[in-house]
């Protein structure tokens, strides 16, 4: 694809005060997300993998504004939106950009129709006489596989699928460019969780949507995505796309979070060697100096525990492919 | 059974015949476990897996004779060792409980106490159960908590467990459940919110128990992965019934009832490319709406004129190969 990517990321950066004590006084900074980059196109999808902890949430909702970015650069249809102010974000950006949450029963209005809730950004963000917004309702109710004859419904007469549904429909209403799913199967069965992945499969051909799918779940990112970027701590450790990471990843934290993903064997497969950290993750607001993840990593050597490694790309190797290591794996 | 006079075989570690747990009105019950019937031996790990509302849960808990309020075992039998667990007395039951069979959960918050030391929740067991000393609990805490693995466990008796990440206090509980060395832990959904790399500990932890303390694991879990990796038999189950019965490679080779095979192609897997899964249709019938004949039928692919007429028989198709299905009518039992 030629022209600008639909979303450029660049150096992002994001801190929380830490306070403490009764006065609520700051005694430091956590750093949630550290200089992460990245592009994606119309159409793609980009997915988000780590542990809890490792920023992936925050990412997000940096991405969308929920949070003002500290520093860095995210460059969407062409206009940087980090540090746009509330009023033009409403007038040209929050529409474009909607986000699916993990547990929709949470972040839907339980008081609320399925009707308002899927018609409520309409009303915000459109002029529009109610007819025709029943009429936009209406259809993207089918889309989603949602009779329309539901409408006076709320949210706890639903399944946990339908409300994943409720919930996609409310975010395509306004027929956004990206969509940010954050963990949007987690909570589902297995069954229920293949429904809403091929729906929104379905969706991204027909309506040429970008995702960002964040889960903690790699073979579920594994079915979704185009291109996958691992973080470790708020940091990238690598990104590449997703075919080659998956089969020739060279970061070891990569190496580690692959060989402890269960899976279903048949009599022929043989699983790969299951490589188990040692100890838990550093505490985010005390970052290990160095690599951050050098104070887990199997292969760690001196250089690991002083030096921070840059993102760099992989010599001679698949264009987008990226890694944070002194030592990449090869092979 | 075959026509030849066996001798008796010792008792199974643990025996559901035909369990029934009932909820609601006696008069329009919601049978949410309906008829279960599987065993497990010592060292032996069984899954029992299956979506929401499928009973799974239920079923571990009437084990355990811990049922909700508003349900009730109406039928069946559970046997721990041979013995007849469910018209136990309270007092002979709690006795059972923690000593001989221990549960844990998906969310060990939930069950643990806020208000008490990780150290002192443990302690309680000790001495409750095995009548130990102050002082000789307090030691065998520490043993336990280094036994699920951390490093060091003297520290962590003073902290509560709000101090504790999801991952520590699974292992604290599985410390806890394996405090009295019971024969059987019951373990439902012990991974679920877990990051990867802390359920890869638990579930290498799960395993040791069986290897090392001959532990049988009743492990309760919709997550097929979790179940290929850990477990020696799988048990699935819909709406209240066991729909098949098979040791793991032969279920995930040569899966029989389109429940399970419909399933299996739900799952996604880090070694298939991006691809388009093949959802089942339609959803899980409320437990107080079910069908009439097989359960599965008004979703299912292949259902045929006599799948509504009544329940199919569980058959067994080949040894250890059991499944309720008019596409396998010919058990050889």
């Amino acid at each position: 694809m030629s022209g600008p990517a639909l979303l450029e990321v660049s150096g992002l950066t994001k801190t929380f005060p830490v306070k403490t004590g009764l006065l609520q006084r700051a005694k430091g900074e956590l750093q949630a997300v550290t200089d992460v980059s990245f592009g994606l196109d119309r159409g793609r999808t980009l997915g988000v993998v780590g542990e809890s902890g490792s920023g992936k949430s925050t990412l997000a909702k940096c991405i969308v504004r929920l949070y003002p970015p500290t520093s860095g650069r995210i460059g969407f249809r062409g206009a940087d939106i980090a540090r746009m102010g509330e009023g033009m974000l409403r007038a040209r950006v929050r529409e474009h950009i909607q986000m699916i949450f993990q547990d929709p029963y949470s972040s839907l209005n339980p008081r609320h129709t399925l009707y308002s809730i899927v018609e409520e950004p309409l009303r915000v963000h459109r002029r529009l006489p109610a007819e025709e917004r029943g009429y936009l309702v209406d259809a993207v109710l089918e889309r989603v596989g949602l009779d329309p004859v539901l409408r006076t419904r709320r949210p706890h007469e639903f399944s946990g699928g339908q409300r994943q549904r409720i919930a996609i429909a409310r975010a395509l209403v306004l027929n956004p460019d990206l969509v940010i799913a954050d963990e949007p199967v987690s909570a589902l069965d297995v069954s229920i969780q293949a429904q809403i992945l091929t729906l929104m499969q379905d969706l991204q051909e027909e309506l040429g949507l970008a995702y960002i799918f964040i889960s903690h779940d790699l073979s579920v990112v594994r079915a979704i995505a185009d291109t996958v970027i691992v973080l470790y701590l708020g940091r990238v450790m690598e990104v590449a796309p997703a075919d080659r990471l998956f089969a020739c990843y060279a970061h070891p934290y990569t190496q580690a979070l692959l060989s402890a993903v269960p899976m279903v064997r048949t009599d022929e497969e043989e699983r790969p060697p299951r490589i188990i950290l040692a100890g838990d993750q550093p505490d985010a607001a005390n970052p290990p100096a160095g690599c951050v993840f050098h104070t887990r990593c199997p292969y760690a050597r001196n250089r690991c525990r002083n030096e921070v490694p840059s993102v760099r790309q992989i010599a001679d190797q698949t264009e987008g492919h990226r890694i944070a290591c002194h030592f990449p794996l090869s092979g | 059974m075959s026509g030849t006079p066996t001798p008796t075989p010792a008792p199974s570690l643990l025996e559901v015949r035909e369990l029934c747990t009932w909820f609601g009105p006696d008069d329009a019950p919601v049978r949410a476990v309906d008829g279960v019937s599987f065993r497990l031996e010592r060292g032996q790990t069984v899954a029992l897996v299956g979506e929401s509302g499928c009973g799974k849960s239920v079923t571990g808990l009437s084990i355990m004779q811990l049922v909700p309020a508003g349900g009730r075992i109406v039928g069946g039998e559970v046997r721990l060792g041979g013995k007849e667990l469910i018209r136990l007395d309270r007092q002979e039951m709690t006795r059972i409980r923690g000593r001989r069979m221990a549960m844990v959960f998906q969310e060990p918050m939930t069950s643990l106490n806020p208000l008490m030391t990780v150290g002192e929740q443990i302690a309680e067991m000790l001495r409750r159960h095995l009548g130990l000393t102050r002082g000789q609990a307090t030691g065998r805490s520490a043993e336990l908590l280094a036994e699920v693995g951390f490093p060091r466990p003297r520290r962590l008796l003073g902290e509560y467990p709000h101090r504790l990440s999801g991952g520590m206090r699974q292992r604290v509980m599985i410390a806890m459940a394996q405090s009295c060395d019971p024969e059987l832990l019951i373990a439902d959904e012990p991974t679920t919110a877990l990051d990867v790399t802390v359920q890869a500990q638990i579930l290498e932890l799960l395993r040791g128990l069986t290897a090392r303390a001959d532990t049988a694991i009743l492990l309760i879990t919709h997550d097929l992965a979790v179940v290929s990796e850990t477990a020696d038999h799988v048990v699935v189950m819909y709406a209240g019934l066991v729909v098949e019965s098979a040791p793991t490679r032969v279920l995930f080779s040569r899966p029989l009832h389109p429940y399970t095979q419909g399933l299996l192609a739900c799952v996604t897997s880090i070694t298939q490319a991006k691809k388009r899964l093949r959802p089942i249709r339609g959803t899980v019938p409320a437990p107080n709406a079910l069908p009439t004949g097989c359960r599965f039928a008004p979703r299912c692919p292949r259902a045929f004129a006599r799948c509504p007429s009544a329940v199919p028989p569980l058959v067994e198709v080949e040894d250890g190969h059991q499944v309720r299905c008019y596409l396998h009518p010919g058990g050889t039992r």
